[in-house]
C-alpha cells in the first residue's frame, strides 16, 4: 500500500499578519511558517498505516525552497520520502494548485491520498474536492475517523450535518479533520533525520489563473472598547447596554 | 594497687580460631562487595575522580558529621548513639589487635581504665540507640519505614551482639573481681548478678558467641542494610560537585540512544546510588507528589530501581562479557510507571534531605529523556508546550513577535532604547505571557523606574530559558533555545541578569555556563532587598496584615536563597513573619516545578491544594511568593479551595503597592 | 451575464437560512443587469416552489430518492447538468460544509474559478469578492476572471430579501441524468436533535481556559439556550477535554459571524479571535483586565465569572419577564 500526503506551508495560527506596500501579499519576515495543522492529522494518519499496515509514505508539499522545512517536519514525523513541486510564488486559485498538483499525483499509483481538509493560509477547503475531480477518484471529505481494508476505505465524515459513515473504494482521497487522530511529536531520531533527509525538487507549470488576489486589506477596526463595569453590579447596564444600544437581544 | 590491665583472650583455649573465623568473614565481606561493583561497573562512564580534597572535605561535613541525619532530632539522635557506638566499640577492638598481635602494649593504667569506661558507656549508648530503633520499627512503625527480610535480621542481630559483649564482661568480671571494676559501671552491673561459680563457663560460651555473631555481622554487611556504613560514606564522597540541582547535558549530535531506557543505561555512579539507599524515608516523607497520593515515592523509585539492577545483572554481565548486542528491556512500564515518573515536580525536597547524598531528579529526568526523545512518549498537554517551545519560543504557545506586549502602555526600557544597560532583565515566558504573571513583570518595571535601576528588556528577541523543555526532558528544545539565549546574552554585552522567575534564574546561572555561557544572574527578590537596603526603595512599615513567605524551590533549596523574600516582607509587617509548616529547606512545592506547570494533575489532591490549606492553617492574610508560577499556582488553589481570605502575592507586586 | 444558479440547502424539509441569504445576494446581484435568478432545489420530496418569494425566479427541481441526503458525486452531477441547463455563468452557495465542498468538485469539473467563504461580492465582467484569509487576520480582495465563475457565501454575512409573497417562481423539473457515485453512504448519524451548527448561530457564548471545568460549561449553555443561541469553547478547552472539538472557534476551529459572541474566561488569543473577529458584537467577562480581549471586546466586564454568568442569566430572565 502506497499512502502520499499532501502537506502545505502556512504561517503559524499565533503569527501577526503584516500586509505588504504591494497591498497583495504579507510582509514574510519574522513569520513563523509551519506545517499546516490540518496536514499534521494527514501525516499521523498515514504514519499510522505505515506502522499497522506496512504502508508506503510520501510526502508532496507545493512551494518554494522555505517549504523544505515543512516536508523536513513530516520526515521528523516518520514519513520516508519527500517531494517538494516547485512553486514559486504563492498560489491562490485553488484550482490552479490542484491542477499542478494533480499532474505529480497522478504519476504517483497511490491507494490513498490523505491531506488537510483546508490549508489555514487560504482557508478553503478545495483542494481534496478538486482532487477528487481531477484525478477521477473518490474523495471523502471532513473525516474524523478512518479505517482501511483490502482495496476499499470506511470513513466517518463530520459536518455540520452531522456524521455520515462513508465507504470507498481505493485508490481514494481523503480530507482530514481534527480529532481524526493525535498527530506525534517527532522523536530525536526523526528530527536528526529529518536534517539529513533528500527532498526531491519536482518542476509543474503553472496553467491558467483564473483567480487572483487584487488588494489585501486589514479587517476593519472594531468600535470602542466599553468596560461595563466589575463585577456584579455592572451586569444590568450591560443587560441594558446589549438591548438599547447594541441591539443585540 | 595492681597495674590495671587485662589479659587478652583469658580463659579462652583455641582464641586462634577467631582468625580463622576473621579470614571466613573477610573472603565472604569480599566476595559481597565484588559482586556490588560487577553491578555497578554495568553503568556508564562518570568523571567522578576528580577534586580529591573537595571530596573528602563534603565526605566528612556530611557523612562523618552526620549532619544530613541529625536533621530530624529525635531518630537523628537515636541514630547518632548506634553510629558512635559503633565506632568507638570499632577502634576498642582495633586496639585489641595492636595489643594481641603487634605487642604494642597500650592496654594497661590509667589509659585502660578511661579505655575500659568508654567502651562500657558507647556499650550502653549503642544498646539504647539499637532497642530505640527496635520499637520504632516494630511498634511504632512510621508510614516510611517498612519492614523488609533484611530488618528481621540486622537489629536482633547487632542487639544479640552488643547483650553477649556485656554479658561476657560481666562474667569475665565476675570471675576475675578486677579492683578497678566501677570504670566498667555497666559491666560491673551485670557482674554483680552472676553467680561466681558459673561466670568462667558462661564467659567462655558468650565470648563465642559474641565473636561467631560479630563475624556473621561483618560478612552479611555487603549483603544487608548494614552496607550503608561504607555505602554512605562513599556516595558523598562521589556527590556531584557541580551547581546543585544541574542537569547533564547530552550529546545530541553523535548519540545513537538518549537518556535511560534500560538500567545500565544510568550511570556507574547513578547506581552506585541504588546501593546506598538505607530506606529511612526521609524522601519519602519530604515529596510533594508522595504527599498527595501520587504513586511517585522517591524511596520506592531507588528500591525498584536497585531491583531492576539485580534482574537485570546476570543478563548484562553475559551479554558484555560475550560483546552480543544488549536487547534492551525498558525500565519504564516494568520497574517504574509513567505515572511514577512524571509526577516528579522536581522540587530536589527528596535530594536535600537524603542523608546518602542520592541523586534522585537526574535519573527521573534521564527515564523522561527517553521517553521524549526516543518514543515522543508523554503527558498530552505537554505536545502544545513542546509546539509552542519549538515554533514561539515560549510553552503556552502565544505568538513570538507579542512577547513584549506587556508592557504596552506602561514604561518599560527595551534594549533598542537603552542599548548599554547595568542589567539585562530577562522577563521569562510568564512574566511576558501569562495573565498572572505578567502584572509581577509590571510590578518590577516600576520598582525598576522608582529606583532609577538602568536596565533593559530584550523584547520580542527573548526566548524561553529552556526550564520545562529540560525538565520535561525535552533536551533537544532545550539546548535549542539555551543556545539562542546565550548568543543573545553575548551579543548584547550584559554581564548582570536579573529575573523574577526562579527558574529561569536557575537555569541560566547553574546550567548556561554548560553552553559556555557564564553570567551574574540576579533574583528579583535580591536586587529589591538590596534596594530597600540601600535606601533606594523606601517602603513604608506594617503594611501587610499576617504574612508569610512560601519558599520556591528554585530558590530556596537550589540556591539557598531563603532570607532575601523574606527580609523585603519584613519590611513591611514590623518584622514579624509567620512560618507555614514547610518552609526553608523543608518547603513544599506549588506542583509546578518540572514542567509539571504545563501539565495536568489527574492523580491523588492536588498539590497546590495542599500547600495553600498550610497557609489557611496558620490564618495567613497574605502569602508572599517569589517565582510565577507559585503565583499562579497558588492563586489558583485559593478560588479552587474557597479560601478569598488569603491574598496570594508576588513580592514585587507587594513591594510596587507602596510606591 | 444571463443567469445566476443559486445551489440551496435543506435540513429536515426545511431551507436552511445561509441559503436564503445566498438568494437575496443572488437577487440584488441579478436587479441591476436582468440576469434571472435560478434557485436550485436538490432532495426528495422537497417543495421548493416557496422560494420565489426570497428572490428566485425560477426553482429548479432535483427530485430522486437518491439525492435525500449529500452524496457528492449525486449533487455535483446534478449541479453541472443545472448549470449547463440554465446557461448560468454564475453559481452561488452558502459557505456550508457541504457548500464548500459541493462547489470546489463543480469548479474543477466546469474549470471555473472559486472564491470560498466571502464576505461580500460584486458582480460585472469579473466576480470580485472580498474573502477572509489568515483565519480573517487580513481581508483580501478576489477576482475570478473564469467563463463561469462561483462563489461561496460566509453565512451570516448578507442580508435575506424579503420574503415578498406577492412574488412567485416558476417551478421547473431539472432532467435527470444518470446518477452514479464512487462512494456509498452506510449510515447516517443525523444532528438533527444535537445542537445548531456554530457557523450558522446567533449567538454564541464561549467559555475558555478559566472555566476551569467541564461541568461548569452547563451555565454557559443556559445562558446560550436563553438567547436562542449555543455554547463554544476555545481550543485551551477543547484540548483540555472539556468540550467536544466541534465546538471549537479558531483558526483551527469553526470561524464564526454570530451576532452577539460571549467570551467567558478566555483571554482571546490571536489565533481565537481570527475565528470569530467578525462577530458583530462582542461581551467578554473576565477577570483580568490585561487580557487582550478587553480591548477588543464591545463591552466587557471585570470580574468572577461563577458571580457574573449567573447574575447575566437572572437579568435576562428578569427583562424577558
Amino acid at each position: 500500500m502506497k499512502v502520499v500526503v499532501c502537506v502545505r506551508e502556512v504561517p503559524d495560527t499565533e503569527t501577526y499578519i503584516k500586509i505588504d506596500a504591494s497591498q497583495k501579499n504579507i510582509v514574510d519576515a519574522n513569520v513563523t511558517f509551519v506545517m499546516n495543522p490540518y496536514d499534521e492529522y494527514a501525516v499521523e494518519e498515514a504514519l499510522k498505516l505505515q506502522e499497522s499496515a506496512g504502508a508506503e509514505t510520501v510526502a508532496v508539499c507545493p512551494g518554494s525552497a522555505r517549504a523544505d522545512d515543512v516536508l523536513r517536519s513530516a520526515v521528523a514525523m516518520g514519513v520516508q520520502s519527500v517531494i517538494r513541486v516547485n512553486v514559486a510564488e504563492p498560489i491562490w486559485d485553488g484550482l490552479t494548485t490542484a491542477k499542478l498538483l494533480a499532474g505529480t499525483l497522478k504519476e504517483m499509483d497511490f491507494d490513498l491520498l490523505i491531506l488537510g481538509k483546508e490549508a489555514i493560509d487560504d482557508g478553503t477547503q478545495q483542494l481534496g474536492p478538486m482532487l477528487g475531480e481531477l484525478l477521477d477518484l473518490p474523495c471523502i471529505s471532513l473525516v474524523t475517523k478512518l479505517d482501511v481494508a483490502d482495496g476499499s476505505v470506511t470513513a466517518e465524515r463530520e459536518s455540520g450535518e452531522g456524521v455520515e459513515v462513508i465507504e470507498a473504494s481505493t485508490p481514494c482521497i481523503i480530507t482530514a479533520q481534527k480529532g481524526l487522530n493525535e498527530p506525534r511529536y517527532p522523536s530525536l531520531r526523526g528530527k536528526m533525520a529529518a536534517k539529513k533527509a533528500i527532498i526531491e525538487v519536482k518542476e509543474a507549470s503553472v496553467g491558467n489563473v483564473q483567480l487572483e488576489v487584487t488588494g489585501m486589506e486589514y479587517p476593519p477596526a472594531r468600535g470602542k472598547a466599553t468596560v461595563v463595569g466589575e463585577g456584579v453590579e455592572a451586569v444590568p447596564e450591560l443587560v441594558r447596554l446589549l438591548r438599547e444600544e447594541a441591539k443585540a437581544i | 594497687m595492681l597495674t590495671p590491665t587485662r589479659e587478652l583472650y583469658w580463659n579462652i583455649p583455641g582464641h586462634l580460631l577467631v582468625y580463622a573465623a576473621f579470614l571466613v568473614a573477610v573472603i565472604v565481606f569480599a566476595y559481597g562487595i565484588y559482586r556490588r561493583v560487577r553491578l555497578w561497573r554495568l553503568g556508564q562512564p562518570d568523571a567522578r575522580f576528580d577534586q580529591i580534597g573537595k571530596r573528602l572535605l563534603v565526605m566528612i561535613r556530611d557523612g562523618l558529621a552526620q549532619a544530613a541525619v541529625l536533621r530530624e532530632k529525635v531518630h537523628g539522635m537515636a541514630h547518632m548513639a548506634i553510629y558512635s557506638g559503633m565506632i568507638i566499640l570499632t577502634i576498642g577492638t582495633f586496639l585489641v589487635l595492636l595489643q594481641a598481635d603487634f605487642n604494642i602494649q597500650i592496654l594497661f593504667g590509667q589509659f585502660y581504665l578511661w579505655y575500659s569506661l568508654v567502651l562500657d558507656l558507647f556499650g550502653l549508648i549503642f544498646l539504647l540507640g539499637i532497642v530505640f530503633a527496635i520499637i520504632r520499627r516494630y511498634i511504632i512503625r512510621p508510614k516510611r519505614l517498612n519492614i523488609i527480610a533484611d530488618d528481621v535480621v540486622i537489629l536482633p542481630l547487632l542487639l544479640l551482639i552488643t547483650i553477649t559483649g556485656f554479658l561476657l564482661e560481666g562474667a569475665r568480671m565476675a570471675a576475675t573481681s578486677p579492683e578497678w571494676a566501677t570504670w566498667s559501671p555497666v559491666g560491673n552491673w551485670i557482674a554483680g548478678m552472676i553467680n561466681t561459680s558459673k561466670a568462667e563457663g558462661l564467659h567462655r560460651a558468650m565470648w563465642w558467641v559474641h565473636m561467631i555473631l560479630s563475624m556473621i555481622g561483618i560478612a552479611y554487611v555487603p549483603y544487608s542494610k548494614l552496607f550503608h556504613t561504607l555505602m554512605m560514606p562513599a556516595n558523598m564522597y562521589f556527590k556531584s560537585l557541580k551547581p546543585r540541582g544541574q542537569l547533564t547535558t547530552m550529546d545530541l549530535e553523535n548519540s545513537e540512544t538518549f537518556g535511560v531506557t534500560d538500567i545500565h543505561e544510568f550511570t556507574w555512579k547513578q547506581l552506585f546510588d541504588l546501593d546506598s539507599c538505607i530506606q529511612c524515608g526521609r524522601c519519602q516523607d519530604q515529596c510533594p507528589a508522595f504527599n498527595t497520593d501520587k504513586p511517585l515515592s522517591p524511596k520506592k523509585l531507588i528500591l525498584d530501581l536497585q531491583a531492576q539492577m539485580e534482574k537485570r545483572g546476570p543478563d548484562l554481565l553475559k551479554t558484555k562479557k560475550s560483546g552480543e548486542e544488549v536487547i534492551p528491556e525498558p525500565i519504564i512500564g516494568d520497574a517504574v510507571t509513567e505515572d511514577e515518573m512524571w509526577a516528579c515536580t522536581t522540587c530536589m525536597a527528596c535530594q536535600e534531605h537524603c542523608p546518602a547524598s542520592i541523586e534522585h531528579v537526574q535519573k527521573i529526568v534521564d527515564l523522561r529523556r527517553s521517553q521524549v526523545l526516543m518514543d515522543s512518549k508523554f503527558p498530552q498537554e505537554l505536545n502544545l508546550a513542546f509546539k509552542g517551545l519549538e515554533t514561539n519560543s515560549n510553552p503556552w504557545n502565544m505568538g513570538a513577535a507579542s512577547r513584549a506586549d506587556w508592557t504596552e502602555g506602561i514604561e518599560v526600557k527595551t534594549l533598542a532604547d537603552n542599548p548599554e544597560p547595568d542589567y539585562l532583565w530577562f522577563v521569562g515566558c510568564a512574566g511576558a505571557f501569562d495573565d498572572t504573571a505578567k502584572a509581577t513583570s509590571k510590578a518590577l518595571a516600576k520598582i525598576l523606574n522608582a529606583a532609577n535601576v538602568n536596565y533593559a528588556i530584550l523584547g520580542a528577541d527573548e526566548q524561553c530559558c529552556g526550564d520545562p523543555a529540560r525538565r520535561s526532558g525535552n533536551e533537544y528544545v532545550f539546548q535549542m533555545l539555551a543556545e539562542a539565549n546565550v548568543e543573545m546574552f553575548k551579543e548584547t554585552g550584559a554581564k548582570k541578569i536579573i529575573t523574577a522567575c526562579p527558574h529561569c534564574f536557575n537555569v541560566i546561572k547553574s546550567e548556561y555556563p554548560q553552553f559556555d555561557g557564564e553570567f551574574e544572574v540576579i533574583h528579583h527578590s535580591q536586587l529589591i532587598a538590596e534596594l530597600i537596603e540601600s535606601g533606594k526603595l523606601k517602603l513604608p512599615s506594617g503594611k501587610l496584615g499576617k504574612a508569610a513567605y512560601h519558599d520556591s524551590c528554585y530558590l530556596g533549596r537550589y540556591h539557598d536563597i531563603y532570607n532575601a523574600p523574606r527580609e523585603i516582607l519584613k519590611t513591611m509587617t514590623d518584622g514579624n513573619l509567620t512560618e507555614l509548616q514547610h518552609h526553608h529547606d523543608k518547603s513544599f512545592c506549588c506542583g509546578g516545578g518540572g514542567a509539571r506547570m504545563f501539565m495536568e494533575e489527574h492523580i491523588g489532591t492536588r498539590i497546590n491544594h495542599s500547600r495553600i490549606q498550610e497557609a489557611a492553617d496558620a490564618k495567613v492574610e497574605t502569602l508572599g511568593v517569589a517565582c510565577p508560577f507559585c503565583l499562579v499556582m497558588l492563586k489558583d488553589a485559593v478560588k479552587e479551595k474557597e479560601l478569598e481570605g488569603i491574598a496570594v502575592r508576588e513580592i514585587a507586586e507587594i513591594v510596587a503597592d507602596q510606591l | 451575464m444571463s443567469a445566476i444558479l443559486v445551489i440551496t440547502e435543506y435540513k429536515n424539509g426545511e431551507i436552511r437560512k445561509p441559503s436564503l441569504e445566498v438568494l437575496g445576494e443572488a437577487r440584488r446581484a441579478a436587479n441591476g443587469s436582468g440576469a434571472k435568478v435560478v434557485a436550485l432545489v436538490i432532495g426528495s420530496g422537497i417543495d421548493g416552489s416557496g422560494l420565489g418569494a426570497y428572490g428566485a425566479d425560477v426553482v429548479l427541481t432535483a427530485d430522486h430518492d437518491a439525492l435525500a441526503s449529500y452524496n457528492p458525486d449525486f449533487y455535483k452531477t446534478v449541479a453541472v447538468q443545472a448549470v449547463k441547463s440554465q446557461n448560468a455563468d454564475v453559481e452561488l452557495m452558502a459557505a456550508t460544509d457541504m457548500g464548500k465542498d459541493l462547489a470546489s468538485r463543480i469548479a474543477a469539473k466546469l474549470d471555473a474559478g472559486l472564491a470560498s467563504d466571502c464576505l461580500s461580492l460584486e458582480i460585472g465582467d469579473a466576480l470580485t469578492a472580498k474573502r477572509p484569509m489568515y483565519a480573517g487576520k487580513a481581508i483580501a480582495t478576489v477576482a475570478v476572471k473564469s467563463a463561469i465563475k462561483i462563489a461561496t457565501l460566509r453565512p451570516n454575512m448578507f442580508a435575506v430579501e424579503g420574503p415578498d409573497e406577492s412574488k412567485s417562481a416558476a417551478v421547473e423539473a431539472l432532467e435527470l441524468p444518470e446518477l452514479t457515485s464512487k462512494q456509498t453512504v452506510k449510515e447516517v448519524r443525523s444532528s438533527s436533535d444535537a445542537k445548531m451548527d456554530l457557523t450558522e448561530a446567533d449567538v454564541i457564548v464561549t467559555g475558555g481556559r478559566g472555566m476551569k471545568d467541564p461541568a461548569n460549561f452547563v451555565m454557559l449553555e443556559e445562558l446560550a439556550d436563553l438567547l436562542g443561541g449555543v455554547s463554544g469553547a476555545t481550543r485551551a478547552a477543547v484540548d483540555a477535554g472539556w468540550c467536544p472539538q466541534s465546538d471549537q472557534v479558531g483558526q483551527t476551529g469553526k470561524t464564526v459571524s454570530p451576532n452577539l459572541y460571549f467570551m467567558i474566561g478566555a483571554s482571546g488569543s490571536i489565533q481565537h479571535w481570527a475565528g470569530m473577529s467578525n462577530a458583530k458584537c462582542i461581551v467578554a467577562v473576565n477577570k483580568d483586565t490585561a487580557a487582550p480581549i478587553m480591548e477588543k471586546a464591545d463591552y466587557s466586564i471585570v470580574g468572577d465569572l461563577f458571580e457574573v454568568v449567573p447574575a447575566m442569566i437572572e437579568e435576562i430572565k428578569k427583562i424577558r419577564g
